[in-house]
């Protein structure tokens, strides 16, 4: 019961939380408006920015170029195929960042659907975990999950890493390092070494008998949060760091609730951070997480052709949006 | 507009406002730009640039939330800082080639140019650029029926130069090769080389007005509308179907800058001098004789970067028999910039200077007699740095090469 309030204040807080983020956005975004959407009078009301804007977007998904614009988004915005030709180190670390982030949130993504979503349509959990593969997503313990999760987490932390190394330690003479650079990087650093200890409280949290000993089994949770049709793919020890350093502390036989609260502590602290990491996103380097693969993907787009037309010989008028 | 009021957004578009935020501050530009090279000053470099230009505009338009997030207004030092580092950058493009972002970086600095203009923020030099080239149509601030002054030391100058009507082909000279005798040369074997190949040509004269493409660097595109207008209805009524530019400026404003302006197709065709020539020689329009020379070619930026021609000069180049050719460390894309861009002379001369003997030292790395160039304005650039650094080294441009080939 306690721990189904946590969940509810959890989710009650981020949604007032993403629905303050969303406002954020919507006003910065209404200032982005002020600026030229070639086409249109310099006078134009955004509304009519904006509405020039989404049209300009709904043609050019539904035109041969989205393709174009698709590989671009992979090759480029995606798996960063400049950096890579550049510098093969330089892409290892921004790939082991970028990526491992990238799978993770699509991975939380898909979770948060499995658990929270799709009992709220009134699939039973049972049920729920029951869907081929993306089943097992309804809990943390079933070993590819664990491992996948494991791996990811190991990727991201070793990245941030080598990003602190290469800014602070080795000072790179290419980069710039301005205070907002140091904000973001320290939340991102956070993050990705805070989630480690999280993991490590909640398994002794949830595998502590109340005798104190750290004993893993399926049938200590409960079957709405681990369904019994999971427990042939149960398997924490898969997430391996995590259920080694647990199984450590686990010798400290202190009992389950004293791993809640500690386990609840992380929660919340890992939570903070990534909300604030979020608010700070427009305002910081961060923003070119989002930004710079559609960028990249439109631009480079463009770039070729410009590059068929003039091969072609054909000078044309710019298109809308140039 | 006062310096106190706020950024207006107006001279952005809404593509470099998102530009702007996808800068992943990598700082691969830093390094890769000619001018940072030269004066140091990290006012210039692109990473900056992006950098100051989100604070204004996030100060000034996001109020508590930016202070909240700690972005404060800009002091009028700050300011003035900028606009110096702004008017130093040459224009070359080089930041947008190495930018994993692909930053269409040469308009977004045009912008920042504008937004200076419009707080009165830009240098002095650049009123008087303006006062000169709405005054008498030319930069040089020499009277403007004068274009054809070039034409006096020819020995046997073509017949039908000044406005001739309904020809096949208007050259348009540009104001540095019809008003700088440095490179006089340039338009005398040029139209020589047009006459020789039995081309139906003409220029305009004294009605040929300065394409504008000075006056959109600066920021100052507004007070070029009337020349460009004035161009097109002139080339228009003498009934010609194609215009040929030796000056990569000239060119990249009328086949980019003039089609946007008008809203409609120019109605003829516009080709570079390069294209023209390579074009000429392809069809058998002219004999080459053997050139027993080692030469090395300078991309013009706004030949190359901004217009996407780098191969048509090297075919002029590979069809010279006898000619080698050798390419210069950084060639094509990459291509350093002569210093003659963007206004640079008129903002910070030292800064153009340095960089053009950067160009030459890689020339003259290359061992080749001669530096080849398709632009005026780059050979102007580079003849100043090669005598100024005592680098013996000739520099032509490639129709004058042409001329030495030619039987």
């Amino acid at each position: 019961m306690e721990h189904d309030l946590r969940l509810t204040v959890f989710w009650a807080l981020h949604l007032t939380m993403l629905g303050l983020f969303v406002l954020e956005i919507l006003f910065i975004l209404s200032v982005w408006l002020k600026a030229k959407v070639p086409g249109l009078p310099g006078d134009a009301s955004r509304w009519r920015k904006l509405g020039a804007t989404i049209s300009y977007t709904l043609r050019l998904i539904f035109s041969r170029r989205i393709w174009v614009l698709l590989k671009a988004l992979v090759v480029d915005g995606m798996v960063h195929r400049r950096l890579y030709q550049k510098d093969l180190r330089r892409w290892l670390v921004h790939i082991s960042v970028f990526g491992s982030w990238l799978a993770l949130g699509v991975i939380s993504t898909v979770t948060g659907v499995i658990v929270e979503v799709l009992p709220l349509l009134g699939m039973s959990p049972e049920a729920a975990a029951s869907i081929p593969l993306l089943g097992h997503l309804f809990h943390a313990d079933v070993w590819w999950v664990a491992l996948v999760n494991e791996v990811l987490g190991l990727v991201v932390m070793a990245g941030m890493l080598m990003v602190v190394y290469r800014r602070y330690i080795q000072k790179d003479p290419q980069l710039r390092t301005l205070p907002a650079d140091t904000i973001t990087i320290a939340l991102l650093t956070i993050i990705a070494f805070s989630g480690f200890p999280a993991e490590v409280f909640r398994l002794l949290s949830d595998y502590t008998t109340a005798a104190g000993t750290f004993s893993p089994d399926p049938t200590m949770i409960s079957p709405e949060r681990l369904p019994p049709v999971l427990y042939s793919a149960w398997g924490p020890q898969w997430g391996f760091v995590g259920y080694l350093s647990a199984r450590v502390l686990g010798l400290l036989r202190l009992s389950p609730g004293v791993w809640e609260a500690i386990y609840n502590l992380f929660f919340w602290f890992h939570f903070v951070i990534v909300t604030a990491l979020l608010y700070y996103l427009p305002f910081s380097r961060f923003a070119h997480v989002i930004m710079s693969p559609v960028i990249v993907a439109y631009n480079t787009m463009r770039d070729q052709e410009k590059h068929a037309e003039r091969v072609a010989g054909e000078r044309g008028i710019p298109q809308v949006a140039g | 507009m006062a310096n106190n009021d706020r950024v207006d957004l107006s001279h952005f578009t809404l593509r470099q406002i998102i530009e702007m935020e996808a800068c992943t501050r990598c700082g691969e530009c830093i390094e890769t730009c000619p001018t940072f090279a030269e004066a140091r000053n990290e006012e210039i470099h692109p990473l900056q640039k992006i950098n100051r230009t989100k604070s204004f505009w996030k100060a000034d338009h996001l109020g508590l939330l930016a202070r909240l997030f700690g972005i404060k207004p800009a002091t009028d030092e700050i300011w003035q800082d900028f606009s110096k580092g702004v008017y130093q950058c040459t224009l070359c493009g080089r930041c947008h080639v190495v930018c994993p972002v692909q930053i269409d970086t040469r308009p977004l600095w045009i912008s920042l140019r504008e937004m200076l203009v419009d707080r009165e923020l830009h240098p002095e030099t650049m009123n008087r650029l303006r006062d000169t080239v709405t005054t008498s149509y030319n930069i040089s601030g020499d009277p403007n029926e004068n274009r054809l002054g070039w034409m006096a030391n020819m020995a046997t100058p073509p017949e039908g130069l000044d406005r001739r009507q309904n020809t096949e082909v208007v050259y348009f000279v540009g104001c540095v090769a019809a008003f700088y005798p440095m490179v006089y040369s340039v338009p005398q074997s040029f139209t020589a080389l047009m006459d020789r190949a039995g081309v139906d040509f003409t220029t305009m004269g004294g009605e040929e007005f300065c394409c504008g493409f000075p006056l959109i660097i600066a920021g100052m595109g507004k007070d070029a509308h009337d020349l460009m207008r004035h161009n097109v209805e002139s080339v228009r009524a003498m009934g010609a179907k194609r215009l040929v530019a030796a000056c990569p400026s000239c060119y990249h404003t009328w086949t980019d800058e003039y089609p946007r302006l008008l809203g409609e197709p120019l109605g003829f065709e516009v080709v570079h001098e390069t294209e023209f020539l390579a074009d000429l020689i392809e069809s058998g329009a002219m004999n080459l004789k053997p050139v027993d020379k080692t030469v090395t070619y300078h991309d013009p930026c706004d030949l190359g970067r901004t217009s996407g021609i780098y191969d048509a000069p090297r075919r002029i180049l590979e069809a010279i028999p006898g000619l080698t050719f050798v390419e210069m460390k950084d060639n094509r894309e990459q291509a350093l910039c002569c210093g003659g861009g963007g206004d640079v002379e008129m903002a910070d001369a030292e800064v153009a200077k340095a960089v053009g003997r950067t160009r030459m030292l890689q020339a003259q790395e290359t061992g080749a007699d001669l530096i080849i160039t398709a632009c005026q304005q780059c050979k102007r650039t580079l003849l100043g740095a090669a005598r100024a650094n005592k680098i013996r080294m000739r520099t032509l441009d490639i129709s004058e090469l042409l001329m030495e080939a030619i039987e």
